[in-house]
């Protein structure tokens, strides 16, 4: 009878008795049923811990559906223990409170992932008072009745373009960056995760590269992967160096810009570049050669006048210029910037990608991601184009130069080509995968 | 151009750049410049206030008191859990992005983290001075010598630099851990609580939850503070003081003498059947406790007035006891009627004492005139009335009355000679059971009412001030908090071990910084 009740736990959450062990196996059945309405195997509804968090991807909401799974997992094993422990003493107390404090969190979560539920179905969000008050009535209305019906099902992907692979790799030569990147994945609840796949290409030395990509196309996760902080299954060469096996000594090669200004406010603008100075260049400069190397680059980026000024004190725009000088310092032959003109007016940010030119004329590789790339475009020589395929893998859409990816996209302005590739949701037009295969075919050749 | 072959070896020229421990001086020189521009200043004055606020209410009896030096030690305790906690709980969390960003650049987080152990130990040092200037300044007394050196006041400031310094780490590594200085706020009132809780000082602890107290930095300074003031060598007050409030209350009833003979029945009174309650004195001790308390009492300057009629004194002497045996002392014999002559014979053969003082003899039958009839006679005789009831006497000093006895040379002259046995318990018990006179009376009542400021003095307060405060004391006595030199080098060893764990964790933790998310 024991087995039986611990089975019973495990499998249905419930204990022994009639009413209890009828509830549970309505809500099993409402579940089963709705699972296949929202295209996943109505068999999972029978694997405990498992079906809440299918539950969470039918209700569009995964994350949710991890948590009520974990949740939902700890309050089981809550229960057992508490089956053999005395519930007055100092422990069986201590676990009433975590009992207590699982169901709340259980709760929190079934009720988010139920009004996922709610919203997928397309019903008012007071149908949430019946699904946490009378789950095992509710589960089989929806299950069985046809009149709910979702709006949206977990689709099957069949898109042809995710499932192919240009194959072809870039040509490694000793000048110039080579990106050879099979695959960038993250695991997510025992999950594998494809970030990014299948991108190829050669950037030449002096070349200004525009980045574009709608969001969540994974261009940051490119930028890192390329630059080797976050490593994928990849080769990157840069000048003849494998950066991956040599990360250590290139490291002080490649600059990279983040989006925000991460400098300290407290900090004089000559004290910020002499800082990133004793960081970045090799321990052989002396104090004279960092001192010089910080003048040189102030006068470079314009900031010389404000040389003694605390950084909280400068404009959007002495600020941008200074986190550039930062990575400028060590003179690196890559220079990674992400998003440097938000928050700059136009003239601004024109006087800025200026001086981005200026350095990449010196023979220095410069990848730059903007949303607002059309005001500076005449500056650029090459655009890669990221786009999310239909399992939600970021793609390469295209890489060339500028006036070839007017004509590959039909359209004269690269936002207009960023919308093409956009999710329709998003207000895009939805072609990425068009794209994407087209551009992998060219590849293929 | 030329293609490259990967798999052929890359010969890079050496460059080194600026390792670990020159790293830490560019943070070093970042955390200062914080400190002067980012007004990271403020809290040494903040630390000043907590401090007088602190001061206020433990200068009276933190060194003199159980109590007091618990209290005490509790509250510089917080003091300094609550400015280490405050120094760095937003150090390293609202520089995150910055740090990931140097990180990439070729910082070491170690460098980063010794850079602010560094600063934060100076922060910790110039709070911990501050703090212990505004306590003496406003009066908390420091005693001298101290126990570890010379100066008390060294002594606890090395502790609470310590507290201050592990708290310190201790919100860097939940800094370290928090992604944003919201997140970091958040925890940091449940780490306080847990700290203030589970420190085992002034809230007793169950025994099922002491072993959480061992993951306390608070339990450690505590132990350590109220080691050092020397928390088990002062009296406790708070039960004397609770009594000493109920002086004026008053207490009383109606019991029976049964009652109260009962009791001395009890296992009480039969334990301490041996215990001497009275021991023998002699005369000169007698003499010198007297002496002794005249000083207090002044007994020698009370007045006595001595007021009396001769009546009275006839009357007095008339009835006392050697006045009965010569009560009856013929001085004149009986006369019968009966010729001169004859009579005048036997008075011939009486003493010539009688002789003197016989009446003349009458012709009629006379009674004998005994000294308790011519007493008598006296007391009655209406001529000597005005002058029996005259009043006679004077008022006088207790010390003249003494002086004019020689009181001095009497009790010299005898001052070895013992007065009493020593008197036990168990004999006055018995005294009193054996009593046939009480025994017989055991129904009657007696109604006492009284104050317990009445039965202190009955006692002897300063009796009952010493007895409850040694038992409460020897009640509280507690092994962890005796002042000795390995207790106190225990805790402050622990507390060194807790700041190394801490700033580990905080390397450890801050480590990961690359797997942030974006």
């Amino acid at each position: 009878m024991e087995i039986l009740e611990i089975l019973l736990l495990i499998f249905l959450n419930t204990e022994l008795s009639p009413f209890s062990i009828g509830r549970s196996l309505l809500y099993l059945v409402g579940l089963f049923f709705i699972f296949r309405k929202c295209g996943v195997q109505g068999w999972w509804a029978l694997i405990p811990w498992a079906r809440d968090y299918k539950l969470g991807v039918c209700a569009g909401r995964e994350p949710e559906g991890r948590g009520l799974c974990i949740l939902s997992f700890l309050t089981t094993i809550a229960s057992l223990v508490a089956r053999y422990i005395d519930p007055q003493s100092n422990f069986g107390l201590f676990m009433s409170f975590v009992a207590f404090f699982l169901l709340l969190l259980d709760l929190f979560y079934q009720i988010r992932v139920y009004l996922g539920l709610i919203e997928v179905f397309g019903r008012e969000k007071w149908w949430i008072l019946p699904w946490v008050l009378a789950e095992a009535l509710v589960a089989p209305l929806w299950g069985l009745l046809p009149q709910f019906k979702p709006l949206w099902t977990v689709q099957q992907i069949q898109s042809e373009a995710a499932n192919f692979f240009s194959g072809s790799k870039a040509k490694v030569l000793d000048n110039g960056l080579t990106v050879n990147l099979e695959e960038r994945t993250a695991t997510e609840f025992f999950k594998k995760k494809y970030l990014l796949r299948d991108i190829h290409m050669y950037i030449q030395p002096g070349h200004m590269v525009l980045l574009l990509g709608g969001s969540g196309a994974g261009k940051t996760t490119y930028l890192n992967a390329v630059n080797g902080y976050e490593k994928a299954k990849a080769e990157v060469v840069l000048n003849g160096t494998n950066m991956y096996k040599h990360y250590k000594e290139m490291q002080y090669d490649i600059g990279f810009v983040p989006q925000l200004d991460l400098m300290r406010g407290s900090d004089s603008v000559f004290r910020t570049l002499m800082d990133a100075a004793s960081l970045r260049l090799p321990k052989d400069f002396s104090k004279a050669d960092r001192q010089a190397r910080v003048e040189e680059v102030m006068k470079i980026f314009g900031l010389t006048p404000v040389k003694d000024n605390l950084v909280v004190k400068l404009s959007g725009g002495q600020r941008k210029r200074l986190s550039i000088a930062m990575e400028f310092i060590s003179n690196p032959s890559l220079f990674i910037l992400d998003e440097p003109d938000s928050g700059l007016d136009g003239v601004m940010a024109r006087e800025l990608f200026q001086q981005l030119r200026k350095i990449a004329d010196q023979g220095k590789i410069i990848i730059v991601i903007t949303h607002t790339p059309d005001r500076v475009i005449d500056l650029f020589d090459d655009v890669i184009v990221l786009a999310k395929d239909a399992k939600r893998t970021g793609r390469l859409a295209y890489f060339g130069p500028i006036e070839e990816a007017r004509t590959f996209f039909g359209k004269e302005k690269m936002e207009e080509i960023v919308k093409s590739v956009n999710r329709e949701e998003e207000g895009g037009e939805g072609r990425a995968d068009e794209f994407i295969l087209k551009y992998a075919e060219v590849q293929h050749g | 151009m030329a293609e490259v072959n990967l798999n052929e070896p890359k010969v890079f020229r050496k460059l080194r750049h600026r390792g670990r421990l020159s790293q830490i001086p560019i943070y070093l020189g970042k955390q200062l410049r914080f400190f002067v521009n980012q007004s990271d200043w403020k809290v040494l004055p903040m630390a000043a206030i907590i401090a007088a606020l602190v001061s206020m209410v433990i200068r009276k009896d933190f060194f003199l008191t159980m109590e007091g030096n618990l209290k005490g030690a509790f509250a510089l305790t917080c003091v300094g859990i609550w400015n280490g906690c405050f120094n760095s709980i937003q150090a390293v969390c609202r520089e995150r992005p910055i740090i990931k960003r140097e990180h990439r650049s070729g910082m070491h987080i170690s460098s980063y983290i010794v850079a602010h152990m560094i600063y934060q130990f100076a922060l910790c040092a110039g709070q911990t001075g501050l703090s212990m200037y505004v306590m003496m300044m406003l009066g908390v007394q420091f005693p001298v010598p101290g126990f570890m050196t010379p100066w008390m006041i060294v002594d606890i400031a090395i502790t609470m630099l310590l507290i201050t310094y592990a708290s310190d780490m201790m919100s860097l590594f939940i800094s370290s851990l928090s992604h944003t200085t919201t997140g970091a706020m958040t925890v940091m009132p449940f780490v306080l609580i847990f700290q203030l809780v589970f420190s085992g000082g002034l809230l007793p602890l169950p025994d099922w939850t002491k072993p959480m107290a061992n993951f306390t930095i608070s339990n450690y300074g505590i132990k350590a503070i109220a080691s050092q003031s020397g928390y088990n060598e002062v009296p406790m007050v708070t039960a004397w003081k609770t009594l000493d409030s109920m002086r004026n209350n008053e207490i009383g009833g109606t019991v029976t003498l049964g009652q109260v003979m009962d009791l001395l029945d009890s296992q009480a009174v039969e334990k301490r059947r041996d215990m001497e309650i009275m021991k023998s004195f002699t005369v000169g001790e007698a003499a010198d406790i007297l002496s002794k308390a005249d000083d207090t009492l002044h007994l020698r300057d009370k007045e006595v007035t001595h007021s009396f009629t001769l009546r009275e004194l006839l009357t007095g002497l008339k009835e006392s006891d050697a006045f009965q045996q010569l009560r009856d002392f013929v001085l004149v014999p009986a006369a019968q009627p009966a010729p001169v002559e004859e009579a005048a014979e036997p008075a011939a053969e009486a003493p010539a004492e009688e002789v003197t003082a016989a009446e003349p003899v009458e012709e009629t039958a006379k009674p004998a005139v005994t000294v308790g009839s011519l007493l008598d006679m006296l007391l009655e005789n209406e001529d000597t009335k005005a002058a029996l009831d005259k009043e006679l006497g004077a008022t006088m000093t207790l010390g003249q009355v003494l002086d004019a006895l020689h009181a001095e040379d009497v009790i010299a002259s005898v001052s070895d000679k013992q007065l009493n046995q020593p008197v036990t318990l168990g004999q006055a018990v018995d005294f009193l059971k054996n009593n046939e006179a009480l025994q017989n009376q055991r129904d009657r009542e007696f109604t006492f009412k009284t104050t317990i400021g009445d039965l202190f003095d009955l006692v002897g307060e300063e009796n009952v001030k010493r007895v409850v405060q040694e038992k409460t004391a020897a009640a509280s006595h507690k092994d962890e908090y005796e002042r000795t030199v390995d207790n106190i080098v225990d805790n402050w060893v622990v507390l060194v071990l807790f700041t190394l764990a801490f700033a580990a964790l905080a390397t450890i933790s801050l480590e990961l910084i690359d797997k942030d998310k974006r």
